[in-house]
């Protein structure tokens, strides 16, 4: 058995909201910072509002082969939207963090049966019930992002969070993965959010 | 930033690429100066990266408007001496098939590969084809990367390989290869090879002399011969570690075997795996002689057992002893992708290792909660034109359930989930008219309609529509003109008058197209005069003849993209009575029940099209102007 350590991280959105844009950020920020990656995703055949589940799995001292890791596996799950979150849960290890922005997207079959937001508060009340509440990041992403500018930042707002907790990159390899796949204001915006991210649960 | 550019980084650099940036990477690499393709998922980021990153490098880079044409056009540049590629997904080999037997016979001379992208799983795709008997039955080399970075440097060694056999060579990828995104470190680019002559040969290039072609029959059959001592000259097929437990694998399958060796202890010492590069011809001499001291074999596939018969019948044809495990004796599934924890209950099972458990509970955490099929995007032109020819269906005095609506392959297929359940069959390219007519002249007695987008109409929708209009079948034809190939990321159609590599193109002209083929009664309508449109759909589906609605209309995505959202509709909450008639009608993702039980539009996600407010019963949703 080789050396050193593979990080798996899962990251769980509606089609639309950035979630494979995150993965390949942070597949950027790891080839930066020298270590090995390799990511898989699986999303539906839509462009938007499908299911998107991305696997990362960040090599440190270590190859990685497998694009994707297996249920209890995963050492990070971020998650950009509550009821995505609750589908990809059985994915966290007993001793794995979640990552939360506590929004909804109410899915159109939800809206088709009747079934209201209030569904929210009963999700995360139910994924609390599931992984240990001292486990679980709640993060109001989309908010801080929209707050910045752009809703569309709460992606690396998220990923502000997940480098703080898991102290995976040098703050100076994001800026530089950042800075090479966004340009102008997004550029900007995205620097900004994944700053006000980092330092999120220090502020709180 | 030019040194992340994965096009122009200079040779030695660490990038993060997907598998099909990779791909790209290595046409720049290998001189290759046509790359043309059909796009389909997964293989369309290959000529994207072009498009992105290489619009001033000098590379001839366009879709085509069918995966047989952009082979064909890849052959004629070959033929002439210029290196290139083309790519598809895997039903697109099924297009191309027939040029592709062809150009067995008559060889190339410029480096030809041909990226065929398979999808086990399947996540994006209408069946889970596995391609690879695709060099059996056309006689072609086939090389099989397992990673981004053997995505590159096999592009490399197909082109070489290529032109030292003479041969168009397939390289066959999945899902996983070509998504997948990982490190890749880059090499030194190569000019690109252009037309150097193409001398007449007629036995070579002309396959109408039956003698000619048994003779090229001779001349493939030897070529294929030397095709092993290249796989050894550009270092494929490769054997890690020893032992008499062996492991036959290929391609993405290789990186589960690797995933869960690296949890045996010393696993070299105990396992051979024996990494299969060219699918095809099978390697017989190193198989062999890596095969030599197994006990028994595990082959490690996925799909189809393609090695695994092969394997079977080499073992068989030298007289070895070898117990042979996979799918054929149900080790391993003959349906869906691989993944470690298969594999690894597969290697423990033949193999017998303990292999350590990579995580501490077995238990499945979580509840269940809706489920999500995709939807039509807010603000799809689609939405409306769907809905148009239901009522209009209605309008006529026809039920809904009594007019069979086919479908064809485009993101207007969603129209099958609710609420528009409107499609009955999404089959292959083209085929919603061909089997709509096919319905009729088997004997339907009332009407049918086929719905068909403006992309797949160009690519294998024009052929059906004559064969209709010649044998005077009377049909309904919804051309859904949204003037892109929206489902796979945007790409050009033949409707464009500047592609995305700046050529300057001539717009070919889909109206006077249907005019020209001599369809009954034609009209263009805009979805989004909803009215105009069911009354059109109800006075033609009455009529004889083929009749054709062009519903025309920019994607929304892409109006978006290009225009900003000019504005938005929200909903009045005193004179919302939670009816839900705008969620069943339309289904649009932007519409949701609040908390108060009255419907909402999320905000990020509105497109300010108006259709849930046209059917608002109760005028209870309004436009918001971005000012007010």
């Amino acid at each position: 058995m080789s050396e050193g350590r593979v990080v798996n991280i899962l990251i769980s959105s509606v089609g639309g909201q950035g979630g494979l844009t995150l993965s390949r950020i942070i597949a950027v920020s790891a080839v930066a910072s020298g270590y090995y990656v390799r990511t898989g995703e699986t999303l539906g055949m839509a462009q938007r509002f499908g299911s998107v589940v991305s696997y990362v799995r960040v090599g440190i001292g270590k190859k990685v082969y497998s694009p994707l890791f297996d249920l209890n596996e995963a050492h990070y799950i971020v998650c950009m939207e509550v009821i995505e979150c609750a589908r990809t849960l059985k994915y966290l290890r007993d001793d794995g963090v979640l990552i939360l922005d506590d929004v909804i997207k109410p899915p159109t079959s939800m809206s088709l049966a009747g079934k209201n937001s209030s569904l929210k508060e009963q999700v995360i009340k139910q994924i609390l019930e599931v992984v240990k509440p001292e486990r679980v990041v709640v993060v109001p992403a989309r908010d801080i992002a929209s707050g910045l500018g752009s809703s569309r930042g709460a992606n690396m707002v998220l990923f502000g969070v997940l480098n703080r907790i898991s102290g995976l990159f040098d703050n100076g390899k994001v800026e530089e993965a950042i800075s090479s796949f966004f340009e102008g204001r997004a550029r900007e915006l995205s620097l900004r959010a994944y700053r006000e991210g980092y330092k999120y649960l220090d502020k709180r | 930033m030019s040194d992340l550019n994965p096009l122009k980084a200079p040779p030695g650099t660490r990038l993060a690429l997907m598998g099909n940036e990779a791909i790209a990477r290595g046409v720049v690499e290998s001189g290759i100066y046509v790359v043309t393709g059909y796009p389909g998922t997964p293989s369309s980021e290959v000529l994207m990266t072009i498009h992105e990153y290489g619009r001033d490098l000098d590379i001839y880079a366009e879709w085509a408007v069918n995966e047989r044409v952009a082979f064909e056009v890849a052959l004629g540049a070959s033929l002439g001496g210029a290196r290139s590629l083309v790519t598809m997904k895997g039903p697109g080999i099924n297009v191309a098939s027939d040029p592709i037997l062809s150009a067995a016979y008559s060889g190339i001379n410029g480096g030809l590969t041909i990226l065929v992208a398979d999808d086990p799983g399947p996540i994006t795709t209408q069946t889970e084809q596995d391609s690879r008997w695709y060099a059996k039955l056309s006689k072609l080399p086939m090389l099989s990367p397992s990673s981004p970075q053997e995505a590159k440097d096999f592009t490399v060694i197909s082109q070489l390989f290529s032109e030292d056999i003479m041969l168009p060579v397939i390289l066959r990828t999945t899902t996983r290869v070509n998504h997948a995104v990982s490190e890749v470190v880059t090499g030194e680019a190569s000019p690109p090879r252009k037309y150097r002559e193409f001398r007449k040969d007629p036995p070579r290039y002309v396959r109408a002399g039956m003698a000619w072609n048994l003779e090229r029959h001779k001349w493939l059959n030897n070529q294929l011969k030397i095709a092993e001592d290249l796989a050894r000259k550009y270092g494929l097929n490769k054997v890690l570690g020893e032992g008499s437990a062996c492991v036959v694998v290929e391609g993405v399958s290789y990186n589960y075997v690797a995933e869960v060796l690296d949890r045996v202890e010393s696993w070299e010492r105990k396992i051979k795996v024996i990494k299969v590069d060219m699918l095809y011809p099978i390697p017989r001499n190193f198989l062999l002689n890596s095969l030599s001291g197994c006990g028994k074999v595990l082959i490690v596939e996925e799909l189809d057992p393609y090695l695994e018969e092969s394997v079977k019948a080499l073992l068989q044809e030298q007289d070895l002893r070898v117990e042979v495990f996979g799918k054929l004796n149900g080790y391993l599934p003959l349906e869906g992708e691989l993944n470690t924890r298969v594999v690894s209950q597969a290697i423990s099972r033949v193999l017998g290792y303990d292999i350590v458990k990579s995580s501490h509970s077995e238990a499945v955490k979580g509840f269940d909660v809706p489920s999500r099929p995709p939807p039509l995007c807010p603000g799809c032109p689609h939405r409306n034109s769907y809905i148009a020819l239901l009522l209009g269906i209605a309008k006529a005095g026809y039920k809904r359930d009594e007019i069979p609506i086919f479908g064809d392959i485009g993101c207007y297929a969603l129209s099958v989930n609710p609420p528009l359940n409107a499609i009955w069959t999404e089959h292959s390219m083209g085929a919603s008219i061909s089997m709509a007519m096919g319905l009729k002249v088997g004997g339907f007695s009332k009407p049918v309609v086929a719905t068909i987008g403006d992309s797949t109409f160009f690519h294998a929708g024009l052929q059906p529509l004559i064969e209709a209009v010649n044998k005077r079948v009377d049909l309904l034809v919804l051309v859904l003109d949204n003037s892109v190939v929206a489902m796979t990321g945007h790409q050009s159609t033949p409707a464009w008058e500047v592609t995305e590599s700046g050529r300057a193109a001539k717009p070919v002209d889909i109206v006077e197209l249907l005019k020209s083929i001599g369809v009954d009664n034609l009209a263009v309508v805009d979805p989004f005069k909803i009215d105009e449109m069911i009354s059109k759909v109800s006075e033609f589906i009455k009529k004889p003849g083929v009749n054709v609605i062009v519903a025309k209309a920019p994607c929304a995505l892409l109006k978006v993209r290009r225009e900003g959202v000019r504005s938005r509709y929200t909903v009045l909450s005193d004179k919302c009575v939670s009816c839900l008639a705008c969620v069943r009608l339309t289904g649009c993702p932007a519409l949701y029940i609040g908390d108060d039980n009255k419907v909402k539009i999320s905000l990020d996600d509105c497109v300010g099209c108006g259709l849930c407010a046209r059917y608002c019963p109760y005028k209870a949703i309004v436009e918001v102007k971005p000012h007010e």
